[in-house]
């Protein structure tokens, strides 16, 4: 195996918002160094019907010691792929930083995006859920309004990912 | 122009980490051991790529919703 990329940060457990998480969390120790270098999800990962390709570079990464995942829910099957990694190595997906994303503007489809990204990674925490594509004043005051998908991501803050942003 | 020297571009910003898809080991390899070295830009490397980007700039800034 390869030296791994330089590592340049730890990524704290720290809600963007400033709250702290429940200290009765299972996440609360979570303290996870990245390297400056990370997996995107689109390449070869978003796309259908290329497992073995995706597992090679899934596969490569770990070898060369990166250690941040990228993801998003519509990202194809990039999600899928991952899952099929994890699942035969759940100790080495506790090792990595695993991130996704939902594009979903409204609470309750945000939360089922994320029910949905949890299964098919294989997964029962991300590291990283993230808002995706927020491209106007418009779409960021749907978001941050009454029943938006900000509601699905503070309320997860001390639940299932470990960092929301 | 290589893929190196982008990735290095991108490593030279105030950034946390670079997210890169990759569609090949090779790549992966490559997007590794950019990530391991301490040799950001230099001076040259990146007239040359202003050079490449220049004439599209403004285009590619429009996509983006930039301006």
């Amino acid at each position: 195996m390869s030296k791994p990329p330089r590592f340049l940060g730890i990524l704290r457990d720290t809600p963007c918002h400033g709250k702290k998480s429940n200290p009765d969390s299972p996440f609360r120790n979570n303290r996870k160094r990245v390297t400056r270098v990370g997996l995107g999800g689109e390449g070869v990962l978003r796309t259908t019907g290329k497992t073995e390709t995706a597992h090679r570079v899934i596969r490569s990464a770990i070898a060369e010691g990166i250690t941040y995942y990228d993801s998003a829910r519509v990202y194809s099957d990039s999600e899928v792929y991952y899952g099929g990694i994890w699942k035969s190595g759940p100790e080495e997906r506790r090792r990595i930083f695993q991130t996704s994303k939902s594009a979903s503007r409204d609470k309750n489809w945000a939360r089922k995006d994320l029910e949905e990204t949890l299964q098919r990674l294989n997964v029962d925490y991300l590291d990283l859920w993230q808002i995706h594509d927020v491209r106007t004043s418009e779409e960021l005051s749907v978001i941050s309004g009454p029943g938006g998908a900000l509601e699905a991501f503070t309320e997860v803050d001390t639940t299932l990912p470990r960092i929301s942003g | 122009m290589t893929p190196d020297l982008l990735l290095r571009y991108a490593l030279g910003k105030p950034i946390t980490v670079a997210i890169v898809g990759c569609s090949s080991a090779p790549e992966v390899e490559t997007l590794a051991a950019a990530g391991r070295i301490e040799q950001v830009i230099d001076k040259a490397e990146l007239r040359e790529l202003i050079a490449i980007f220049k004439k599209d700039a403004r285009q590619l800034a429009f996509s983006r919703g930039v301006i």
